[in-house]
């Protein structure tokens, strides 16, 4: 893998972020932080530990505030819409750790994230049974062909809780795919998967950009950012102090300074 | 079987039925979405009141003896409907003002507070429910057809255990719908369940309604019967007993409320009348407390999830059928992508 065959993506940014900054009790987390992530490809952000990656992405998604800045996602304002409205959009997140619903197993953590679910609506449930019922059989039949996908098919009837680190990954990639997203923000996906995994994912990542879906990732794991992404951001201590392709940043003196040397 | 039997058994029956309507309120609540009401007990009582204040006459037409408001003097099955509605929309006012902001554990402070004010407030202000005395003499439906009180009560058992039927069927279809994995999915991860959509304070607010209107036909179906109800009814340690019964029969299943319902307010607290008096007079209700306790502490040690724990959810084999996510299943492989852009570098 390389990022010079990754697929041709179209311009227009799907997602734009304009100078979000934001502060933790009088410790400026992230400031002045500006990023777009066009569709069909992937962004990186990378920088060393506490330089603002994952409180950037949870802005992005709406899990945090942000003090100050604004997020624009298929040419609308959202900054002030709060998570669950923005996943409804099509910005589906995954997460560092804990991303799971431990006691459902892994065919239902993935049905739990089909939008438009007729029998997920109290009004429904009484009324439309065998509306919904046929519904949830085709959406198994989706899930199950993720599962297929991500190789973790014979895991579909376990609790999640019992899902390995890199089984983790998979199933929330397969579950963030299951939500039709059309932003993937992915927080450290690599986090704790063996070797094997990790080529596949990087390929499965590769696949999912190329069907027209734009994905910012934060990763620690540089081999793979620069396998897999078009486009790099590099944060330290909040800010962004370069960003270009990972062959090139591997040569900034700044960069070099904060996070590559070490 | 002799009459005093026959009233025994029918009035076991009226109270194990009540308090499976309640637990599998609670159970929505708690069991299913994770959401600790402390205050869950309010809600019965609120069905409780509510039925006693419809169904009663004016106060006036008892010589005043006790005061409270409305006397509607509404027929069955209006009090019993009303108490489900307001009882259910206190639940939705009560979670509305504390579901958006609080976390889980300060959410259940918050219950536990709310449920001591509301005692507090109905024993003081007598002009509402006639304060700590309570009220008496709540009229039960139905009885002008029925002069024989022992068919009464038999009659009444079957009429609260049809509606307990109703109840359980309604809230086993929700804990088995797409709905019921939202709660369960806000239950596990709530940060994740608003990552993937999922309005996680309507999702809350819901169940408040729905298990704050469980709660209110179990009261309305106690006061009518034992027709007296008052705040020594309704103490928040009640709602420990409900907790319980979840607990030990088994939270998040559809017969794990039925279990405990039984077990917990049903059999022990009737099992402690069989025991020998011994020690000064209050000792033997104090140990029924502390056996609650002690039950409570070992099934969260031992056996967290109960006699009748909550199912695993699989689904039947599907036919292998065509890709049905276009976009990502019929997606290129990476050779594609080589093979369009070019040779690795």
């Amino acid at each position: 893998m390389s990022a010079g065959r990754l697929p041709a993506a179209p311009a227009a940014p799907l997602l734009s972020v304009h100078g979000i900054s934001c502060t933790f009790g009088g410790v400026r987390a992230v400031a002045d932080v500006s990023f777009s992530a066009p569709a069909g490809q992937i962004t990186g952000l990378i920088g060393p530990n506490g330089a603002g990656k994952s409180t950037t992405l949870g802005i992005v998604a709406g899990a945090i505030r942000p003090t100050a800045g604004t997020i624009w996602f298929n040419e609308r304002d959202v900054t002030k819409l709060p998570s669950y409205r923005r996943a409804r959009l099509g910005m589906i997140r995954t997460f560092q750790m804990r991303g799971e619903f431990d006691r459902l197993t892994v065919l239902e953590n993935l049905l739990a994230a089909a939008p438009g679910q007729l029998g997920d609506q109290i009004r429904n449930v009484y009324s439309v049974r065998r509306t919904w019922r046929r519904q949830e059989r085709e959406l198994v039949e989706q899930a199950r062909e993720l599962l297929d996908r991500f190789e973790i098919l014979s895991h579909q009837d376990i609790y999640a809780a019992e899902l390995s680190g890199g089984q983790r990954r998979l199933m929330e990639l397969a579950r963030a795919l299951m939500a039709k997203p059309r932003l993937l923000l992915l927080d450290e996906p690599m986090a704790g998967v063996n070797p094997t995994i990790r080529g596949r994912l990087g390929e499965h990542l590769l696949e999912v950009a190329h069907s027209g879906i734009a994905i910012v990732l934060v990763e620690h794991e540089l081999q793979f950012v620069e396998n897999v992404c078009g486009h790099v951001l590099v944060l330290a201590q909040g800010t962004v102090i370069g960003e270009g392709k990972m062959s090139a940043l591997r040569e900034q003196a700044a960069v070099l300074d904060a996070y590559l040397t070490g | 079987m002799s009459a005093a039997w026959q009233f025994y058994i029918a009035t076991l029956m009226v109270f194990a039925f009540v308090d499976i309507i309640a637990a599998a309120g609670l159970n929505l609540q708690f069991g299913l979405t994770g959401v600790y009401n402390f205050a869950f007990i309010v809600f019965q009582a609120t069905g409780a009141y509510c039925t006693a204040v419809l169904s009663l006459g004016s106060p006036k037409a008892f010589g005043s003896f006790q005061t409270y408001i409305l006397g509607l003097h509404l027929p069955f099955p209006l009090p019993l409907l009303a108490s489900a509605l307001v009882a259910g929309a206190l639940g939705v006012g009560v979670g509305a003002l504390t579901v958006r902001r609080l976390r889980a554990d300060y959410l259940a402070i918050v219950m536990l507070v709310i449920s001591l004010i509301a005692t507090g407030l109905v024993t003081d202000y007598q002009g509402l429910f006639n304060g700590a005395a309570g009220l008496a003499l709540i009229p039960q439906p139905f009885t002008s057809l029925i002069s024989n009180s022992i068919v009464y009560d038999w009659l009444y058992a079957a009429l609260a255990g049809v509606i307990c039927a109703l109840v359980l069927l309604a809230a086993r279809m929700m804990i088995e719908s797409p709905l019921g994995r939202s709660l369960r999915a806000v239950r596990e991860n709530e940060t994740a369940a608003a990552a993937l959509g999922k309005n996680v304070t309507a999702l809350r607010l819901l169940v408040f309604g729905v298990g704050g209107a469980m709660a209110g036909i179990s009261g309305s179906l106690l006061a009518s019967f034992t027709q007296a109800w008052s705040p020594s009814s309704w103490l928040y340690t009640e709602t420990f007993v409900l907790f319980t019964a979840l607990i030990v029969g088994g939270a998040g299943s559809n017969l794990g409320p039925v279990v405990g319902a039984v077990l917990v307010p049903v059999v022990l607290a009737e099992g402690s009348r069989y025991l020998p008096q011994f020690g000064p007079p209050t000792l033997v209700p104090s140990l029924e407390w502390i056996a609650i306790a002690v039950i409570l502490l070992a099934f969260l040690w031992f056996w967290p999830r109960g006699i009748v724990p909550e199912p695993k959810r699989t689904f039947p084999p599907t036919a292998t059928v065509g890709p049905l996510i276009p976009d990502i299943t019929r997606g290129a492989t990476v050779r594609d992508l080589e093979r369009e852009s070019g040779p690795s570098r």
